[in-house]
């Protein structure tokens, strides 16, 4: 239109931006409206209307005719909403939601606003005004008042309606005529500014730039613009010029019939003002006249139904728009701002001084100029990433309507809950946010919740329930879409998969729940039966993971058939700066994101060849019962690798291919690695503690997540953790997929950031392959591969008295005083916790050094017998993994189970469960049970005259190749009843049992044995009917779900862990025949 | 051919044979910093540098262009260009002179010349009985990403 020429770009951007900010919390706004139903929350409803309101204002002035008409409709049914003329419900909602969207479609595309047909949604709202209406005003609604000056002039016509809301009000109604020119921008102020104050002031009903007055090129120059604005205000005319801040003579008063009220100064009273409305068109209806009466005809409300489908449709088209233009402009806090010009300010005069002391050479100077600038940068980049955070309630907002949409396209009944709308993200994070959460939610409503005819059926209340909650944990923000539906089914995906040829039938037979539902990410994999409309628009849930991928973010799934699915969402708090992990291979420097790393571990040269086992080419690291597998950075990227060399502690080339060959003795290196554990060991004698942080032939492994999988991460060095700032690559280096970027150091070298993924793709692995390798080594029945570790806790019983328990069974190590220590009735005992914990010492059994005062006392706290019992020790308290080699009977005593050299000293192994057993028999209760019965045989038998009989001792068959937890085991079973009979290995057993076959009464075997191995025995056992009443008990140190779904599918009855002497014997005592 | 326009070149070394860069082109010239190599790169990038916190990726012309080079490394020079908004660095062994010259002096890049790759040379031009090798940028530039692709 030709007067958007007087308009500049500028205005119009602020009313664009501030229009859509309106508009933003509209949605929710209006559903929580139709939620309160006739229950109107007048503060809600004000709000929308405001919304509506300032949209009309700032239409008018830009010449937005649709933008203003329509927002001025709108406006119409808020009014009576809140004026309780209009109750709302859904299909009234449904009118204001697509009009609304049409309005912001409208403001987006506002170049061209004023040529879109909205005649569908206006008709829409006029209907629903003057259904509302009573028969009488209806037709103020359509019948246009001509608003005159006293010149005679018809400067617009506004409704009849208007006119009379005034009325009904008790509001005057004011013609302002502004000058653009002399008014408002001589003022120094904006168009935008004298509408907002107007606004505030009253209700703006209609407003119209004068052209004509404007004249063309040709003539003057122009000097004035009148700008008119028709109003409705309880302001007083005596003040009203003040307050508009106009001359008396640009405010005009007009009656209810348009006309303008002659300035004949003292003004009358309001009153009189309102009186005087001779042909005042059908009756005003009273203000406050309660809603009831009015709710039937909103049913025969024609025309919402009809449109629903055409302003969905404009909605997506809207959808479209909003993707493709995201906000380039940030709002910014003012405080904010200031603080940041602050900061400015203090980064020059840090540098001002820095620069004077440099020229002066004043180290002292520059050394407090530089803690300075540290200081301001610091408080600099805290403040100018706060201005990028922005609260994830933006993208959060729109899901109760999308649920809400598709609730009813699906008959379902689903509430959303949501939670954490406060949570602050990266501007970038939360935009990019936007897509991937859509289609969760979409999913989690189309697929997740069930029919409610399903859902009743299976027991479940009718309305699903979605879940959104987003919170802040350990640095990182986790945003989490739980439903409580139906479920991922991971066969059905794993069988899907397997059918579209993305896995092997192998991979499928081996691959864990967890793993399976991961499917669900790759490509091109749905499990829905039937595209719907909602979901299923070729958009997977890869393209879930490559969004989230792309923000830096992590996404697990955990599910349970029947039950519901949760989608959990780790994110960064920021993309551009990201704390990392410093690694180096030689003096290369890596940083890998701290978000990837999970663990850091350190193998020392001495337990390399213990701890790392090899798979064909491949080495893996067993680490509590995962197997990781291992990539060296240094292969991975084609580096050469260096080690230490021990004489001259200079980096030299390492010729060895593989970690694990350092078992192998001719190479040199190897004799270097021996001379330099011969070098430690010697040192060690000399000092102690300082061993543990040589760490030259150490292995520092990286324990990394990449997505699904973890593997470990060689590298020669381990530095700080550091914040760094991404930088991205040129496009030369972009495709090395290795890499996720670089950054810049504090001492201004380069160090390239790793990517994860992309590392474990260059070395082939893949999140399948760990899990292979993992079955590989599990089915290996090569007894050189598979041994027993037994991880020991070390500590002192006396001075130069080194004594260790299993790891395994210890609960905690706590550090006491001596003074602390109580003797109650004989029993020493700490308070601890809420109780008292009974104290032991070996000394107490066994003819040991008692412990003197002068130590530093620690107590070991154990469960023995359910209760928690502490063994009085002495520092230092260490872990070591041992693989093992115990003397059970050189130094065998009571409550010394054996010894073992464990770092060229003599070790005694302590068997708690003996000292506490003897020096408590009373709280074993099947031993007591046991004596008792016993006693009671022998008296009956001394009545009845007859001769005791025993009890035939029952022989169990202990299968185990670790002679430590043969031993072990043998003494927690063996006693008057029972008997072990040992074997070595699954095939011993099994010759044995050939021979015995009507003899035992329960097997218990270990899992990973040489030649025969718990498995095979146990599938050998079921395959003989012979064998069929006895139950197999297997014994693992590590019992993973799949052991144990692969033992139960072989014929164990029952997992128990090795060491768990209670639960064992509890287990015994069940399954033995 | 008639009408003659200037060109401002600044002539560098690579082996025995003497390159241009239109000036235009030329950013700045820098002694050669810490250098990061990026492992599994194509051969010709020698790796990323710090441009006052910019990362700018290096790329060996004596490499690139097959010259092998005597001259040590801290002793060469990176000439900084810009390629389609990107920064880099054309590693050569020392910066010569600006040398101005008329564009009909120019000829065809000769079959004689060293460089086993005529299409990086947009032309040569006789100085004093030395002949200047005129650099093709995006040529240069572009080719290393092909490169990259095989090697990636």
């Amino acid at each position: 239109m030709s007067m958007s020429s007087f308009i500049d770009d500028e205005t119009l951007q602020e009313y664009i931006s501030e229009s859509l900010e309106h508009l933003a919390d509209i949605e929710q706004d209006l559903l929580a409206i139709e939620e309160g139903g006739a229950d109107i929350d007048e503060e809600v409803v004000n709000r929308v209307f405001r919304a509506a309101h300032s949209l009309k204002g700032g239409a008018g002035f830009l010449a937005l005719d649709t933008i203003k008409e329509l927002a001025h409709k709108i406006e119409n049914v808020l009014d009576m909403m809140r004026n309780r003329e209009i109750v709302p419900n859904p299909e009234i909602i449904n009118i204001l939601l697509n009009s609304f969207d049409q309005l912001r479609d409208l403001i987006n595309n506002s170049d061209t606003s004023n040529e879109v047909n909205i005649d569908e949604f206006v008709t829409a709202l006029v209907g629903l005004t003057t259904a509302h209406l009573e028969p009488a005003a209806q037709e103020s609604v359509s019948n246009m008042v001509p608003i005159t000056r006293s010149d005679g002039g018809v400067v617009f016509e506004v409704p009849q309606i208007d006119l009379d809301l005034a009325q009904k009000k008790a509001q005057t109604l004011y013609l302002l005529e502004y000058d653009l020119i002399h008014d408002v921008y001589q003022h120094g102020k904006t168009p935008m500014e004298v509408i907002k104050n107007v606004m505030d002031l009253g209700t703006i009903i209609e407003t119209l730039i004068d052209i004509d007055k404007v004249g063309t090129l040709e003539d003057a120059p122009i000097n004035s613009i009148p700008f008119y604005m028709l109003i409705r205000t309880i302001i007083e005319p005596i003040v009203a010029p003040n307050f508009f801040d106009l001359p008396e003579g640009q405010v005009h008063r007009i009656d209810s019939n348009g006309k303008q009220i002659e300035s004949a100064s003292p003004t009358p009273e309001p009153e009189v003002q309102v009186a005087p409305t001779p042909q005042a068109t059908p009756e005003p209806v009273a203000a406050d006249k309660p809603a009831t009466p009015k709710a039937p005809p909103a049913a025969s409300t024609p025309p919402p139904v009809s449109k629903k489908s055409a302003p969905a449709k404009n909605k997506a088209d809207a959808d479209n728009v909003k993707k493709s233009d995201l906000p380039t402009s940030l709002r910014v806090n003012v405080d904010l701002l200031e603080n940041l010009m602050t900061l400015a300010g203090e980064m020059v005069l840090s540098r001002n001084q820095l620069m004077q002391a440099v020229s002066e050479f004043d180290q002292h100077s520059i050394k407090l100029a530089g803690q300075r600038i540290d200081l301001v940068t610091s408080e600099l980049q805290e403040a100018i990433m706060m201005t990028r955070m922005q609260p994830i309630g933006s993208v959060f907002n729109k899901f109760p309507r999308i649920v809400r949409d598709m609730s009813q396209q699906l008959n379902k009944d689903i509430n959303l809950v949501i939670t954490g709308k406060d949570v602050e993200l990266d501007k970038t994070i939360v935009e990019g946010l936007n897509d991937p959460l859509t289609h969760l939610i979409r999913n989690s409503a189309d697929h997740g919740i069930e029919l409610p005819e399903t859902r009743v059926a299976a027991d479940k209340p009718r309305a699903g329930r979605i879940d959104l909650k987003a919170y802040h944990e350990a640095g990182q923000v986790n945003i989490e879409i739980t439903d409580d539906g139906g479920g991922l089914d991971a066969e059905r995906i794993a069988d899907k998969a397997l059918e579209k040829g993305m896995i092997s039938a192998d991979q499928h037979a081996t691959m864990s729940r967890k793993e399976k539902m991961a499917l669900i990410l790759l490509p091109s994999l749905s499990t829905a039966e039937k595209v719907t409309d909602v979901s299923g628009r070729g958009v997977g849930m890869d393209v879930v993971k490559s969004n989230i991928d792309q923000l830096g973010g992590q996404i697990e799934i955990s599910s349970e058939t029947g039950k519901g699915t949760t989608i959990r969402i780790k994110l960064p708090l920021t993309l551009a700066i990201i704390p990392s992990l410093l690694v180096s291979i030689g003096n290369e420097r890596f940083a890998l994101p701290q978000v990837n790393v999970s663990e850091l571990v350190r193998v020392g040269a001495a337990q390399i060849k213990d701890r790392i086992e090899r798979v064909g080419d491949s080495e893996v690291m067993p680490l509590r019962g995962e197997l990781i597998p291992l990539i060296r950075l240094s292969t991975a990227l084609g580096i050469k690798k260096t080690v230490i060399d021990p004489e001259s502690g200079e980096k030299i080339d390492d010729r060895r291919e593989l970690i694990a060959d350092r078992r192998s003795p001719e190479t040199d290196a190897d004799k270097s690695l021996s001379a330099d554990l011969e070098a430690e060991s010697n040192e060690q004698k000399r000092s102690g503690e300082e061993r543990r942080y040589k760490a030259s032939s150490d292995l520092n492994i990286v324990v990394v997540s990449a997505g699904l999988f973890k593997y470990g991460l060689v590298v020669d060095d381990l530095h700080d953790s550091i914040e760094i700032v991404v930088k991205p690559l040129g496009r030369h280096l972009k495709q090395l997929s290795n890499y996720a970027g670089a950054t810049i150091m504090g001492d201004g070298r380069v160090a390239l950031i790793l990517d994860v993924g992309g590392v474990a793709k260059l070395a082939n692995l893949s999140s399948m392959a760990g899990s292979k390798r993992a079955q590989d080594l599990l089915d290996a029945s090569d007894g050189s591969k598979t041994k027993d570790h037994q991880a020991l806790l070390l500590f002192n019983n006396g001075p130069k008295e080194p004594c260790a328990v299993p790891l395994d069974i210890v609960e905690r190590v706590e550090q006491v005083n001596f003074e602390d220590i109580e003797t109650k009735s004989g029993q020493k005992v700490i308070k601890y916790r809420d109780g008292s914990l009974p104290l032991f010492s070996l000394a107490d059994v066994a003819d040991t050094t008692e412990l003197n005062k002068d130590q530093e006392l620690i107590v070991i706290v154990f469960t023995v017998a359910d209760r928690e019992i502490g063994l009085m020790a002495s520092e230092p308290v260490d872990t070591l993994e041992i693989k093992s080699v115990i003397d059970h009977d050189t130094l065998k005593g009571t409550g010394i189970m054996g010894s073992a050299i464990i770092k060229d000293e003599t070790t005694l192994i302590i068997d708690i469960h003996e000292i506490v057993e003897t020096l408590k028999p009373d709280w074993f209760k099947r031993r007591r049970q046991q004596k008792d019965r016993k006693k009671e045989a022998q008296r009956q038998a001394a009545t009845e005259g007859t001769t005791y009989v025993p009890p035939s001792i029952k022989k169990i068959l202990l299968v185990e190749d670790s002679d430590f937890f043969r031993a072990q085991l043998k003494k927690y079973i063996d006693d008057d009843e029972r008997q072990c009979i040992q074997a070595e290995d699954g095939l011993i057993a099994w010759n044995w049992l050939q021979e015995h076959p009507d003899e035992l009464s329960l097997i218990i075997t270990d899992i990973e044995m040489p030649n025969m191995n718990g498995f095979e025995l146990c599938q050998n056992i079921r395959n003989d009917h012979r064998f069929d009443h006895i139950k197999i008990i297997a014994v693992t140190s590590l019992a993973a779900d799949e052991h144990i779904a692969k033992g139960k599918s072989v014929g164990i009855d029952d997992y128990q862990i090795k060491l768990d002497k209670e639960k064992l014997l509890a287990s015994i005592d069940k399954n033995i025949n | 051919m008639a009408e003659t326009t200037k060109l401002q070149l600044c002539s560098f070394q690579l082996a025995d044979a003497t390159f241009g860069l239109d000036t235009m082109l030329v950013q700045e010239i820098i002694k050669v910093p810490d250098i990061t190599k990026v492992h599994l790169a194509p051969k010709e990038i020698t790796g990323i540098i710090n441009l006052r916190g910019k990362i700018v990726t290096i790329v060996d012309l004596a490499i690139k262009l097959d010259l092998p080079t005597k001259v040590e490394l801290a002793k060469r020079r990176i000439i900084i260009v810009e390629s389609q908004e990107e920064p880099f660095g054309l590693m050569v062994d020392f910066i010569n002179d600006v040398i101005s010259i008329d564009t009909v002096e120019l000829d065809e890049a000769p079959s004689n010349v060293r460089v086993a790759q005529t299409r990086f040379i947009a032309g040569v031009f006789r100085n004093n009985e030395q002949l200047i090798a005129i650099l093709n940028l995006d040529e240069v530039i572009t080719l290393a990403e092909q490169n990259s692709d095989q090697e990636a």
